[in-house]
């Protein structure tokens, strides 16, 4: 036998030896993998990666008055949405790297506990549009964070690039106080780190409904070329109108044609017969509603969906005055 | 000779070749046909072991559609209220049946916030069936993170308890591989199929809610919880399988609890200001028809919620819910 049939053979052999393993791996059938129930094998925390501080804070969290109930649950972006189900998605689109949740009881009341979610997501612009797009329309302002707010029975908060929420199972003053008290707990775990979006530079303060903004970090209206918009509320003679506006690294005018084409292609018309005073804006008019866009430089901006024409075209030279005069 | 030859980088012979080529041919093909052999088009399925299943059509026979709209704060009244005016739980419910309600335990949150089916909602449904000479009343859910906080936290455990129904908290040896007939995405998936051996009676009860995904949930999606596996990949297709849903159980009756509808911020919500007092209890043996008016309550349009014409279209019920002529009480 000579030495290339030998390599041949011991190559034959190998490879041999490789499929009868693949065979007997591949096999081996893993129910969890494709069958079974998910909390059996995902038991919170089994498949999260090492978390460091502050991340870890609620391991040793501590209040006054008010025990564990649990162990702190660690979830991460595959199992997120056994926590919070169709929540998740609002999340993973916006970067969410972590959550930690653990509860808390009165020590006197066990009836009374609350929960406390701690969402890193990686950066304070993400963190802020989690926190924006969920935040509560009645709401009392806080100052135990920054950009607290508190409801009857939660507070919510944003520090960095964390998002928290305190939801207690009661509607009280006395638990309202109580997730307060734990999110001043959490802050002096934590250098404090205020957050605006660069966006907000651009819009003018006056008429905006105050903690109206919300960060769409993508796909604003279904459009999914857009970067990272910003929406407001305008209260303009008691209509309430919706402001948008985006900072591009690039020229905006290509993004505005791109978007007048999108918004055409699912049924808006172009009016000829509304030109505000602006240059290069486009009105548009679908299912009764106003759509008013347009550009400055690398700043696209404009007008969603307006129930009133008239006032969508009174309120859009203050907004375009803003966004020219702004760096 | 000709060996020597090759190895000293001298010409092949036409012969040789041709022999090398049949061998290569050979071994190609054989590899390729163990391939074929071997080749699973179904992929990585169920267990083997484990006989497929599927639910029974668990709807009266006979019984036109019917549907009734209840105004009133308290779930008790207003429940009891809705069943009598869809004729009675004894049109439903017979001596020795045994009755499956599905609730919405999906959190370990408190009934405040209304993201899980409300306790006195689930006592007061399983004290009727008592009532009306059921046999057996059971309760599930597949809530996934911490079934026994979830239970526990929502107090629908307690209710259970209290009312005389019997828990069934999920375990793996609970689920079997189940289909749906004409199903793309439900095929060969695990369904929490050991709560219902031995049930003729299938009830849905579930809060009305907002949903980040799918816009609204309500009696279609709360099947939803009955599968297991990773079925949150089925969120990127998530109308299509809120219709699969449907398809796949068909029940006796539905209650769509609108007492406190979750406008904003669902599934989960989380503050009391995401609720809003509608104070609607809506009983409905068509859940398309109860979900099509849960829409209104919502605040949606039928056509933002695409699950609601596909279901209607895969034959399970109507969207068009005055077509049904619902009753409108009040307490």
């Amino acid at each position: 036998m000579n030495r290339e049939t030998l390599y041949s053979i011991i190559i034959i052999i190998v490879l041999c030896v490789i499929a009868v393993g693949m065979l007997i791996v591949q096999g081996r059938f893993e129910p969890q993998d494709f069958f079974a129930v998910e909390f059996q094998k995902d038991k919170p925390g089994s498949q999260v990666k090492q978390i460091s501080p502050p991340d870890d804070v609620l391991s040793a969290f501590a209040i006054d008055g008010y025990k564990p109930m649990g162990e702190k649950e660690e979830f991460n972006e595959e199992n997120l949405s056994d926590k919070i189900n169709g929540k998740a998605d609002l999340y993973l689109e916006c970067g969410f790297v972590s959550m930690a949740s653990r509860r808390f009881a009165d020590i006197g009341e066990p009836s009374r506990w609350f929960e406390i979610y701690f969402y890193n997501m990686g950066e304070p612009q993400n963190a802020y549009a989690v926190y924006s797009q969920q935040r509560r329309r009645e709401r009392k302002d806080s100052s135990v964070a920054p950009l607290a707010y508190t409801v009857e029975n939660a507070v919510f908060f944003m520090n960095g690039k964390y998002y928290f929420e305190i939801v207690s199972a009661e509607a009280s003053d006395e638990m309202v106080l109580a997730v307060e008290q734990a999110a001043a707990a959490l802050m002096k775990s934590m250098p404090p780190e205020p957050f605006a979006p660069r966006e907000l530079s651009f819009l003018p303060e006056e008429n905006r409904i105050k903690g109206s903004e919300k960060l769409f970090l993508k796909n604003a209206f279904g459009f999914d070329k857009f970067p990272p918009v910003l929406l407001a509320q305008y209260n303009l003679n008691g209509d309430e109108i919706t402001v948008f506006i985006a900072a591009l690294e690039e020229d905006a005018k290509p993004l505005m044609v791109e978007y007048v084409k999108f918004m055409k292609e699912i049924g808006a018309t172009e009016t000829a017969d509304a030109i505000p005073p602006i240059p290069d804006a486009v009105v548009m008019e679908m299912s009764g509603e106003t759509e008013i866009v347009f550009v400055h430089g690398n700043i696209l901006g404009g007008i969603h969906a307006a129930a009133k024409r008239e006032s969508a075209l009174a309120l859009i030279p203050s907004i375009y005055e803003k966004a020219k005069n702004s760096k | 000779m000709v060996r020597e030859a090759e190895q000293n980088n001298e010409t092949i012979s036409r012969r040789r070749f041709l022999i090398r080529m049949a061998k290569a041919g050979v071994a190609v093909a054989a590899a390729g046909g163990l391939g074929a052999l071997l080749y699973d088009p179904l992929g990585p399925g169920a267990r083997k072991n484990i006989a497929a299943v599927s639910l029974p059509d668990f709807s009266i026979p006979n019984l036109a559609p019917k549907m009734a709209i209840v105004s009133g704060s308290d779930r008790k009244a207003t429940a009891q209220k809705a069943l009598e005016a869809l004729g009675g739980i004894g049109t439903f419910i017979k001596q020795g049946d045994r009755v499956l309600i599905k609730v919405n335990a999906a959190f370990a949150t408190p009934p405040i916030l209304s993201a899980t089916t409300h306790p006195d909602l689930v006592g007061e449904v399983i004290t009727l069936c008592l009532k009306a000479g059921a046999a057996e009343v059971r309760v599930t859910d597949n809530p996934i993170n911490d079934a026994a906080s979830c239970f526990q936290l929502t107090e629908i455990g307690r209710a259970v308890e209290k009312s005389g129904g019997r828990l069934y908290m999920p375990k793996e040896s609970y689920f079997a591989p189940a289909s749906v007939n004409g199903g793309e995405l439900i095929r060969d998936w695990p369904l929490l199929y050991e709560p219902f051996k031995g049930v003729n009676k299938l009830i849905g009860l579930t809060p009305l809610k907002d949903h980040h995904r799918s816009g609204a949930s309500m009696t279609l999606k709360n099947w939803y919880g009955l599968l297991g596996g990773r079925r949150n990949i089925f969120h990127q297709d998530i109308h299509n399988i809120i219709k699969e849903l449907g398809m796949m159980a068909r029940p006796t009756f539905v209650i769509l609890d609108g007492t406190m509808a979750m406008m904003t911020n669902g599934p989960t919500g989380g503050a009391i200001s995401d609720l809003m007092a509608a104070n609607l209890m809506i009983a409905s043996t068509d859940p398309v028809a109860a979900d099509a008016f849960g829409a209104t309550v919502l605040e949606r349009k039928t056509a933002s919620l695409p699950f609601i014409r596909k279901a209607a279209e895969a034959g399970c019920g109507t969207a068009d819910y005055e077509t049904l002529k619902p009753e409108r009480l009040s307490i």
